[in-house]
């Protein structure tokens, strides 16, 4: 669970997508059907006219020619930038706060995850129905404009014995957030997740009784 | 703050794909061919030799592109291009669902994976039918759960007692959404159980 911006993601990929499908649609069918690649040749080559109308335009000093030729190199680097936004909207959002209060007489005070993983990890102790547990914190969106708000959010995961029944574990689960809950001292946000990892296939089989 | 419609908001991320990947990777494609254009922009604006092509020379190239490349190549590449289009129109447009589903519970937001529901039905059917842990296997697809069951050479089994174990085992779950379990019994059995 991170902070990952999906709606963005779908967008961008929609676009890039709808640019290269008919793209490619084209460069095939101008192959196999002889007047579309005469379509091609006309359609490409009065652009490249226009494109020569334009740089005249606006004459530029010698080296540069026309002031038009500086968005050739305008562009891609514009295109560069915004791929370099969208790799970095990829994830984040992680954070060791399981919780934090601010009070301006006492001070700030926050709870480590690390301990809350400490005590889950104590409470599963010599339990048959789970192998393996871990918790992680992460806050959610909108935690920029008011830090103050926005409590971090827990994140459970609870690895099931093989053959386990998922609604022992989730009973479980919840015994462990009201736990959680307690202590912090407050109600937090906590997603669970009852999985089956690599440690569930070391463990042996859930046994009867 | 609404804790259900946080619930709800942060269980549909936990059981569908952000597409990151896709993203990132196509992000480092763009990011290469951006970087490519622009370098050769500059060369070409600089009057240097071009590193493989300068955009003029490109765009020309580009502009004959039915003359210069045989048919058979315009259509691979063309068919490649409009593939990998269609890929990413698809990522964007479907669900990506990925393999686990929500419970129902009172506070917490709760996710199981598919694998440790088709786990449990498989032990339970097991017990019910007195059967080794490989004469069950169970596949959890979108809202069935498909059970085949192989059972010992000779001894009859009741699909409907077994039918009952796996619903059974369903309804204890408590999921948001129906799972009809589906109990397919092989008829060849296995021998020396």
């Amino acid at each position: 669970m991170n902070n990952t911006n999906r709606a963005l993601n779908r967008i961008l990929l929609a676009i890039t997508g709808l640019a290269l499908l008919p793209a490619g649609v084209l460069a095939a069918g101008a192959a196999l059907v002889p007047a579309l690649a005469e379509q091609w040749t006309t359609v490409t080559s009065g652009l490249l006219e226009r494109w020569r109308h334009l740089l005249a335009t606006a004459p530029a000093p010698d080296p540069l020619g026309s002031w038009w030729a500086l968005a050739v190199p305008a562009l891609p680097l514009l295109g560069a930038v915004a791929s370099v936004v969208w790799l970095t909207r990829q994830g984040g959002g992680r954070t060791g706060t399981a919780a934090l209060a601010q009070d301006p007489e006492l001070g700030d005070t926050a709870v480590d995850v690390s301990y809350l993983a400490a005590a889950v990890e104590e409470a599963l102790e010599g339990n048959r129905a789970v192998v393996g547990s871990s918790l992680t914190a992460w806050r959610g969106r909108g935690n920029r404009r008011n830090k103050r708000n926005t409590s971090p959010k827990l994140r459970l995961t609870l690895q099931a014995r093989k053959g386990a029944s998922p609604r022992e574990v989730a009973d479980l689960a919840e015994g462990l957030v009201s736990g959680i809950d307690a202590l912090l001292g407050h109600r937090s946000t906590v997603l669970v997740r009852i999985g089956s990892g690599p440690r569930t296939k070391l463990a042996r089989a859930h046994r009867p009784g | 703050m609404n804790q259900a419609r946080t619930n709800r908001r942060i269980i549909r991320r936990e059981t569908h794909s952000s597409r990151a990947g896709l993203s990132a990777l196509t992000a480092v494609l763009v990011l290469a061919a951006c970087l490519w254009l622009g370098t050769e922009s500059i060369l070409s604006l600089l009057g240097q030799p071009a590193m493989l092509a300068s955009p003029g020379m490109t765009a020309s190239l580009i502009a004959r592109v039915p003359e210069a490349v045989t048919p058979a190549g315009m259509v691979a590449g063309g068919a490649a291009v409009a593939l990998a289009g269609a890929v990413l129109l698809l990522a964007a447009v479907t669900g990506g669902r990925r393999g686990r589903r929500a419970m129902h519970s009172d506070g917490s937001a709760l996710v199981v994976d598919d694998e440790a529901i088709a786990a449990a039905i498989s032990r339970r059917v097991r017990l019910a039918a007195n059967l080794a842990p490989e004469q069950v296997a169970t596949a959890v697809t979108r809202n069935r759960a498909l059970v085949s069951v192989r059972p010992t050479s000779g001894i009859t089994v009741d699909p409907e007692a077994l039918t009952a174990a796996a619903t059974d085992e369903v309804a204890a779950l408590r999921l948001r959404k129906a799972l009809a379990p589906h109990v397919r019994i092989a008829t060849k059995g296995a021998v020396g159980r």
